[in-house]
């Protein structure tokens, strides 16, 4: 366990001089004493110290001439079209987010609100409708006295 | 990390050429070396090289001072670098090998010997690189060839400093493993 532990100390700080004080002692304490951290020690530091041989060069002079071709035709095509994209943007209005969230929230509240406490109107059941045709029809509509023989008309009559 | 002066930087984001080949004369080698050994390839290396430089000078004015410049530049060279790698593996001419590497090193300048002895080093590393992934390479690439620190690599690849660790180990541990396989020992 000590060592799986050391493993990952000596891959990462250890090699790449992180450590000091007494972290530094613990590990090179280990290493004195563990034949198999040793040497995964020393494998690292090799390995490091043959990466570090990397030789470190500047590009063929060729390199910055064709930049500088590409960069020289560059203004002339891309600053128009930035300019023109500059100008479109300006026209188009950008909200800030706060105010974007506060109108979609006061939708979304008066939605609510509406949904709520305004009554539906207009909509009669299917039902009721088919009974109250039934209803008129099926009823001996006219008596003898010319009326529906309802007591308001009883009433009046 | 190699740094400039914020007042070139304004300068060459004003279009100033002087000020921005200063920019290049400062970084490109560091750029072109982690294109080498990112792509593992001159040519993928000094296209990449021209690209970040092109994106650089065109993305200028966006640049906010918000991280150091040097951190800014290092990025879009691991995108295109990174990007580079990508497209020639889906072209299938992902590996390079040591005597296409040694091929495509640049001429040495100096003297005889001492490009031998850089080319031998150059190839050796490029072999033993392309036994990693791309992104492992990088991390390896930042650390011990540009020797940035956790904190800077982990500003450069835009992942947390863990990730760098981590990344950092199994690069390691897949190169001790390559070398052990191959017995190339400890002299490498």
């Amino acid at each position: 366990m000590r060592c799986e532990m050391m493993k990952d100390i000596i891959l990462i700080d250890y090699i790449d001089g992180r450590l000091k004080g007494d972290a530094l002692r613990d590990v090179e304490s280990h290493l004195s004493s563990c034949a198999a951290c040793r040497k995964l020690a020393e494998e690292a530091m090799a390995l490091s110290a043959s990466l570090k041989s990397f030789p470190k060069e500047a590009p063929a002079p060729g390199v910055w001439r064709a930049i500088e071709r590409e960069l020289i035709a560059f203004p002339a095509k891309t600053q128009f079209a930035d300019n023109v994209l500059e100008r479109l943007r300006s026209f188009i209005p950008h909200p800030r987010p706060a105010f974007v969230m506060a109108t979609v929230t006061a939708i979304i509240i008066f939605t609510l609100i509406a949904v709520r406490f305004i009554p539906v109107t207009g909509n009669i059941p299917y039902e009721m409708e088919e009974y109250d045709i039934f209803s008129a029809s099926s009823v001996n509509t006219i008596g003898e006295d010319g009326g529906f023989g309802t007591e308001l008309e009883d009433a009046f009559l | 990390m190699r740094e400039i002066a914020k007042d070139i930087i304004e300068k060459a984001a004003d279009g100033d050429m002087a000020a921005f080949e200063e920019i290049y004369r400062t970084f490109s080698s560091s750029v072109y070396t982690i294109a080498l050994g990112v792509t593992r390839n001159r040519e993928d290396a000094e296209e990449a090289t021209q690209d970040v430089f092109v994106r650089a000078f065109r993305n200028l004015k966006g640049f906010r001072f918000g991280s150091s410049f040097g951190t800014w530049i290092y990025r879009i060279t691991m995108n295109v670098s990174l990007n580079t790698c990508r497209r020639r593996a889906r072209r299938g001419a992902g590996s390079v090998s040591y005597d296409d590497f040694k091929n495509v090193l640049p001429a040495a300048p100096d003297t005889a010997g001492k490009g031998a002895e850089r080319e031998d080093a150059a190839g050796r590393v490029a072999e033993l690189l392309k036994n990693i992934s791309p992104e492992h390479r990088s991390c390896i690439v930042l650390r011990e060839i540009e020797g940035l620190d956790y904190k800077e690599m982990a500003d450069v690849l835009a992942i947390p400093i863990n990730t760098v660790r981590s990344r950092l180990k199994r690069a390691r541990e897949a190169l001790m493993a390559y070398c052990r396989k191959e017995g190339i020992g400890h002299a490498l």
